[in-house]
């Protein structure tokens, strides 16, 4: 049984059609995770699943009643994108306040407003006001109404925005803990590290339509590219010719090599010719597709031109540093090396 | 039940308060009272009252009709001043003190000097001399007593209504000891409200002076006494004294319709105005809208929080204006807390309409220029409709003289039409103004103080209340249905 279904769900601001069709299930105790660019439709979707804005033609159901009734919304928590929280009020007394109106009796807010608060590291801090929160604490406020009257539901519009490395591990263990405790969690974010490690399933949103949806191990699935390196002294006589004319497509880095298979290719043959030059292999891996790849790759499909603007990016920095001794640390590389240490990882 | 509501109600307070908005206005409120406060209210002495009560009684001024009716004795062409008894006060001592001057028991003897006309001067011959007989003396103080008594000519006999000159009276019948006290009662009555015990002519040789020895009992009603104020705890301090209960209406009537009326609710709507667009902006109504309570409630509510807080405003103003009267001036007037709900009501509309604008344009300042707008707008259709019944009287009396049918000027029947159909923001101010006036004045002050005959003209309050209550509800229904349909 879905917590979330939509079915043909549409939805248009003026001439702006700001969501065409979307079609969407997501089950039980589930993370899920939806990407796009801005403006691509996700935060609609959500706004129209709670009921703060109405959609044109379609269906949409959270728990099998119609989306956005107060019922419903009573089983949903909800932390929006962009959010601003009254400062005249306290992170105590804005979920007492919220509390009220989710229909919490007084004595379970007392209970649980400073147990949650404790959770999201605002303990010391819930009697001060707001308005003298940084921006990561605010984020965490943000967090703790949306959870903690224990919503079988949770909406995260961009829940680490502005929060720091340690508060983004703290909020993924609280995202996990509920997911542990039977929640269903919907996160929206442009963070796609974060999505891939949060998320069971994602879902990709251009221009108001879902155009790609699956598992993040469906998405990143191995697509026979690998990354080869070979000690110092043999890189000047690292057989690439040879290596096209079997087939293989290859891409210099820094000292490596990214060696792209053919379909029905095995990378032995190669590994057995660069092994009877006598080049010793340092180092090889497979290199896995991100989700950013995949983003990118399916963001340019539908839309030409993002990738081809990345690339030019790219040229420019290149440009920029010719003439140059390599730096170790220059940013390009540096890009590939976190890349790889993460797939590594 | 109201949990929720109440929530929303607490949430506005708590706006309102930590803005320092209700705590400035608070204090704001507290050193107003503290003005108020400053104003002293110093009974006049017993002596001077009756002194005062003596040299008001020589006007040159004739009572009708028990008093109903005063003329000025006066030639109008010549500016010549027809022949009026003249009354002094010449002892007076106090037979028992009370708490308060009028609640004493008092003594003073009073002398009138009247005019004997000569006979030549004496205009209409005396119905009563036989013929070749000398002509009596004719006693003027008989003839103005006669005049306060006259209710239907037959005492005093007038051969033209509008010839005043009193050597033409004639009297009619004999004018007794007991219509000369009355004549001191009630003019002592209107002027102190203090009851005559006791009655004596004193005998006297003087020729045409008559002395009349009068004791009197506590009053029952102290606002009627003449009391001296002074403001600034004495920094200032009134020349004459006023009673007690018009000084008070005065005062309040100032109080109410300048800061009341204008000051606080005029500042209540600035200061209110930023309530909803502050609940609409970006980042901050998705909060809410998530929540389970409809759009309707929690904008009707997040009204009632504005209302709430004129509530808490006008109850303590109101509340240490009353508080401060009972001590300072000895008058505990209840009454007045019905400007309490009636201010409220004033705001209510203005706050409607605010909000209304608020809900459609997300931004205070509009709203604040638009209610500011449509209360200039009310106040000016209330102030015509004033000026169109004044317009209509005049008609009235022109066509009844001409003996047609009355022809009212368009502008005028506009107005009346306007202000009917109009929210009666004008109207509540004048019925918040008489229930002032009821509230601290007797019923005879009133009358003098011309309230009386306003009441004739008082706005009815069911026709205020329920076509301001209609409206109220028209611009918060066009605010809720423009917030439900709203995507945020």
């Amino acid at each position: 049984m879905a917590v979330i279904e939509t079915r043909d769900l549409r939805k248009r601001y003026g001439r702006v059609e700001a969501l065409r069709g979307v079609t969407l299930k997501v089950e039980p105790g589930e993370v899920f995770g939806l990407l796009g660019q801005n403006g691509a439709g996700k935060t609609t979707l959500i706004k129209i699943l709670l009921g703060i804005v109405k959609f044109g033609d379609g269906e949409a159901t959270l728990f099998h009643h119609p989306a956005g009734t107060a019922d419903v919304r009573k089983r949903v928590g909800y932390l929006p994108e962009d959010h601003r929280f009254p400062e005249y009020h306290s992170a105590y007394s804005l979920l007492d306040y919220y509390g009220t109106l989710l229909g919490m009796p007084r004595d379970e807010r007392r209970a649980k407003i400073p147990e949650m608060l404790d959770q999201v590291g605002l303990a010391t801090r819930m009697h001060d006001k707001i308005r003298t929160y940084s921006k990561g604490m605010k984020q965490r406020t943000g967090i703790a109404q949306a959870i903690f009257h224990n919503p079988e539901l949770i909406f995260l519009d961009e829940p680490t925005d502005g929060v720091d490395p340690v508060g983004r591990k703290e909020i993924r263990e609280i995202i996990e803990d509920r997911r542990r405790a039977g929640a269903t969690v919907f996160v929206n974010s442009h963070l796609l590290g974060e999505i891939e490690m949060m998320c069971d399933r994602v879902a990709i949103m251009q221009k108001g339509e879902l155009i790609r949806e699956g598992t993040v191990q469906e998405l990143t699935k191995q697509q026979g590219v690998f990354i080869i390196g070979v000690s110092e002294r043999d890189r000047d006589v690292f057989p690439e010719a040879e290596l096209r004319q079997m087939g293989y497509t290859l891409r210099a880095l820094r000292d490596r090599w990214e060696i792209t298979l053919a379909d029905g290719q095995s990378i032995d043959p190669a590994l057995d010719l660069i092994r009877d030059k006598g080049l010793r292999v340092t180092h090889m891996v497979e290199k896995k597709q991100t989700l950013e790849d995949i983003f990118v790759s399916l963001v340019e499909a539908a839309e030409p031109g993002v990738e081809d603007r990345r690339k030019r990016r790219l040229a420019a920095r290149d440009d920029r540093g010719r003439g140059r001794d390599r730096d170790p640390y220059d940013d390009r590389y540096r890009d590939d090396d976190r890349r790889d240490r993460r797939r590594d990882h | 039940m109201f949990t929720k509501p109440l929530a929303i109600l607490k949430d506005s307070l708590r706006e309102a308060w930590d803005s320092k908005t209700l705590l400035v206005m608070l204090v704001l409120a507290f050193l107003f009272l503290i003005g108020v406060s400053s104003i002293g209210y110093e009974p006049a002495p017993p002596k001077d009252v009756f002194e005062r009560y003596a040299k008001d009684l020589s006007a040159p001024v004739v009572r009708l009709d028990r008093g109903k009716y005063q003329v000025t004795m006066m030639d109008r062409k010549t500016g010549t001043v027809y022949p009026h008894p003249t009354y002094t006060v010449t002892t007076f001592r106090t037979l028992k003190e009370g708490s308060h001057a009028a609640t004493g028991e008092h003594e003073f003897t009073i002398v009138v000097k009247t005019e004997e006309l000569k006979p030549e001067e004496d205009k209409l011959p005396d119905p009563k001399k036989k013929e070749g007989e000398p002509a009596e003396s004719v006693d003027i103080f008989e003839r103005y007593v006669a005049a306060f008594h006259d209710t239907d000519g037959n005492m005093v006999r007038l051969e033209d209504r509008k010839d005043i000159d009193p050597r033409k009276w004639r009297l009619t019948g004999p004018v007794t000891e007991a219509m000369i006290r009355e004549f001191f009662a009630v003019e002592l009555d209107k002027e102190t409200q203090v009851p005559i015990t006791g009655f004596e002519r004193l005998p006297t040789d003087q020729p045409g002076e008559r002395v009349y020895k009068i004791t009197t009992g506590p009053s029952a009603e102290p606002r009627i006494w003449p009391v001296k104020f002074s403001i600034l705890f004495g920094v200032w301090e009134s020349p004459a004294p006023l009673p007690l209960g018009i000084l008070l209406y005065t005062i309040q009537d100032i109080l109410i319709s300048w800061v009341g009326g204008l000051v606080i609710i005029l500042i209540a709507v600035i200061v209110t105005s930023f309530f909803i667009p502050n609940m609409l902006r970006p980042g901050s109504v998705v909060m809410l809208l998530s929540k389970p309570i409809s759009r309707t409630t929690l904008l009707l509510f997040k009204y009632l929080g504005g209302l709430f807080f004129v509530v808490i405003l006008t109850t303590f103003v109101v509340g240490g204006v009353w508080l401060i009267t009972g001590i300072r001036a000895g008058v505990w007037a209840p009454g007045v807390f019905i400007v309490v709900p009636l201010m409220t009501l004033s705001f209510a509309i203005l706050y409607a309409i605010s909000t209304a604008a608020a809900v459609w344009s997300r931004n205070s300042i509009v709203a604040i220029l638009v209610t500011l707008a449509c209360a200039g707008f009310l106040w000016l259709v209330g102030k015509a409709e004033v000026a169109s019944r004044v317009h209509r009287v005049l008609i009235d009396q022109e066509a009844a003289l001409k003996k047609e049918e009355p022809q009212y000027a368009g502008w005028a029947k506009a107005a009346v039409g306007l202000n009917r159909a109009l929210p009666r923001w004008h109207d509540i101010d004048v019925l918040t103004g008489n229930a002032v006036a009821e509230s601290l004045m007797t019923a005879s002050q009133q009358e003098k103080e011309g309230t009386t005959s306003i009441k004739k003209h008082l706005p009815s309050w069911g026709g205020t209340m329920g076509v301001t209550a209609l409206w109220i509800v028209f611009f918060l229904g066009l605010a809720c249905w423009r917030f439900s349909v709203k995507d945020y």
